[in-house]
């Protein structure tokens, strides 16, 4: 897991055995004496634990999933294939194979990537995001990354930025549209002079003035279904950003049973430290 | 250090930590209800505001059909009155009749050929029908944004908490039998 905020960093220690072998091996090795002190301070930090845990868990289980047909915005989750910009082959040192999200010891990527679905595709924004992927091992450099083609799900914040479009913008464009048809008279009196006078009447220019407004619309939508329309981000009221190739499944599954773990050490440490203190 | 108090005042915390996390849950779902509820609100008004467009279109075409058209510009009305007051079932309920008229609408266009393959129609149902799409996929995420805040609400611990504070339940825009059956404009368009 690649950890960026502090959240992030006590959520996957919390979750993790490192945890508890960590409080075995100092129980272990304090004397018995200040053993009750210790046991007490693990226990209220175990307390700690289970509510970060289970605010973690809830975000993951009550954030509904959207799809890039619906593009609801919003904060949302996202399931889709991780692909590079067209043309692009990706970030990453010589020796890691095509990623499109990469953290070594010494780098981290930070370039943008898209994510797609049937329906299309959704720009994302790693920076500040807290990104969960394995760990792997190539020519002994231990990195995570990543992979084009692999299926991530994202937690964020999703933005379509051509949203805004006024009733201003769209008259606009539609006289805009019509002035150009109007250039080419002949074409003009093919397509829309249905009673053959050799003009273009009242009621005839209405229907091309329609006819305008949907090619208007039409074009906006086509905008309006392109990757770099739809951004995934960071939100701004703090709740987590996450990117992982991990299922959301499997990660309700790792925070429940660490968050159950952790009540059940709060309890059993605070009877402890009370029969030892 | 008297470890009494410590886990004595841990046992006190607790709850109210537990409480305040559920609470500051509660508020997030019931934005992201809220949120949800928008997202279909701009996709209803655009959609109503394309169609004046068509009957527009249609009425030039169509001599005889205009107890058709006044069922649609009805429904419209009703439907664009119930987005104004916020009502959902009562949205529900216009949507469904403007489906229906829109259905009937599209099947008498059989009927005219020359309207038929008019340019202008044929681009106002591809938008009309591509807007129909999105309200519907919107739908979905708001029932199931809003069903997530109902759920949560009447569980155990939440429901204490949500009793406490009256956080109220979202109403679902409800899917009528005869929508379950495939009857979709898109298909209207196709007869």
């Amino acid at each position: 897991m690649y950890l960026f905020s502090l959240r992030g960093l006590l959520v996957a220690i919390f979750s993790n055995w490192l945890y508890p072998c960590f409080l075995a091996l100092i129980v272990f090795i304090i004397p018995s004496s200040e053993r009750p002190v210790y046991l007490a301070i693990f226990a209220v930090s175990s307390l700690i634990a289970s509510l970060i845990l289970f605010k973690r868990f809830r975000t993951l289980s009550d954030t509904c999933r959207t799809s890039l047909r619906t593009v609801a915005q919003g904060y949302v989750e996202l399931e889709g294939t991780a692909m590079t910009f067209l043309g692009e082959t990706g970030p990453g040192p010589f020796y890691l194979p095509p990623t499109v999200w990469f953290c070594t010891p010494k780098q981290r990527s930070v370039d943008g990537f898209l994510v797609t679905d049937e329906y299309g595709s959704c720009t994302v924004d790693p920076q500040k995001a807290e990104i969960i992927a394995p760990l792997f091992n190539r020519q002994q450099h231990w990195y995570r990354a990543i992979h084009p083609g692999e299926t991530v799900y994202i937690l964020g914040q999703l933005t379509t930025l051509s949203r805004h479009y006024t009733d201003t913008d769209k008259r606009q464009a539609t006289l805009h549209l019509l002035a150009d048809w109007k250039k080419d008279h002949v074409e003009m009196l093919h397509r829309f002079d249905k009673n053959g006078n050799g003009k273009i009447d009242q009621h005839e220019l209405m229907v091309a003035r329609q006819a305008a407004e949907v090619v208007v619309d039409n074009n906006h939508d086509h905008e309006y279904r392109q990757s770099a329309s739809h951004i995934v981000e960071q939100t701004t009221d703090g709740r987590p950003f996450i990117i992982s190739s991990i299922p959301p499944d499997k990660l309700l599954k790792r925070y429940s049973f660490w968050m159950v773990a952790h009540i059940v050490t709060w309890l059993a440490l605070s009877v402890l430290a009370l029969l030892l203190g | 250090m008297n470890i009494g108090l410590i886990i004595f005042t841990s046992l006190i915390v607790a709850p109210f930590a537990w409480g305040i996390a559920i609470y500051n849950q509660l508020v997030t779902l019931k934005n992201n209800a809220k949120k949800s509820w928008s997202n279909i609100d701009i996709l209803l008004k655009q959609r109503n505001s394309e169609l004046p467009k068509l009957i527009d279109t249609c009425k030039q075409h169509m001599d005889y059909e205009q107890e058709t058209l006044v069922r649609v510009i009805a429904a419209r009305k009703n439907a664009e009155a119930a987005l104004q007051s916020g009502d959902i079932q009562q949205l529900s309920s216009a949507e469904h009749s403007l489906e229906n008229s829109l259905i009937n609408l599209f099947s008498v266009v059989e009927d005219y050929p020359e309207l038929k393959a008019s340019d202008a129609f044929l681009r106002l149902q591809t938008r009309i029908t591509s807007l129909e799409d999105s309200i519907s996929d919107r739908r979905e995420f708001y029932n199931e944004s809003a069903a997530t805040m109902n759920t949560r609400r009447e569980q155990f611990p939440d429901n204490i908490v949500a009793n406490i504070f009256n956080f109220e339940a979202f109403q679902l825009m409800e899917f009528q039998l005869s929508e379950l059956n495939d009857v979709s404009v898109a298909d209207a368009f196709k007869s």
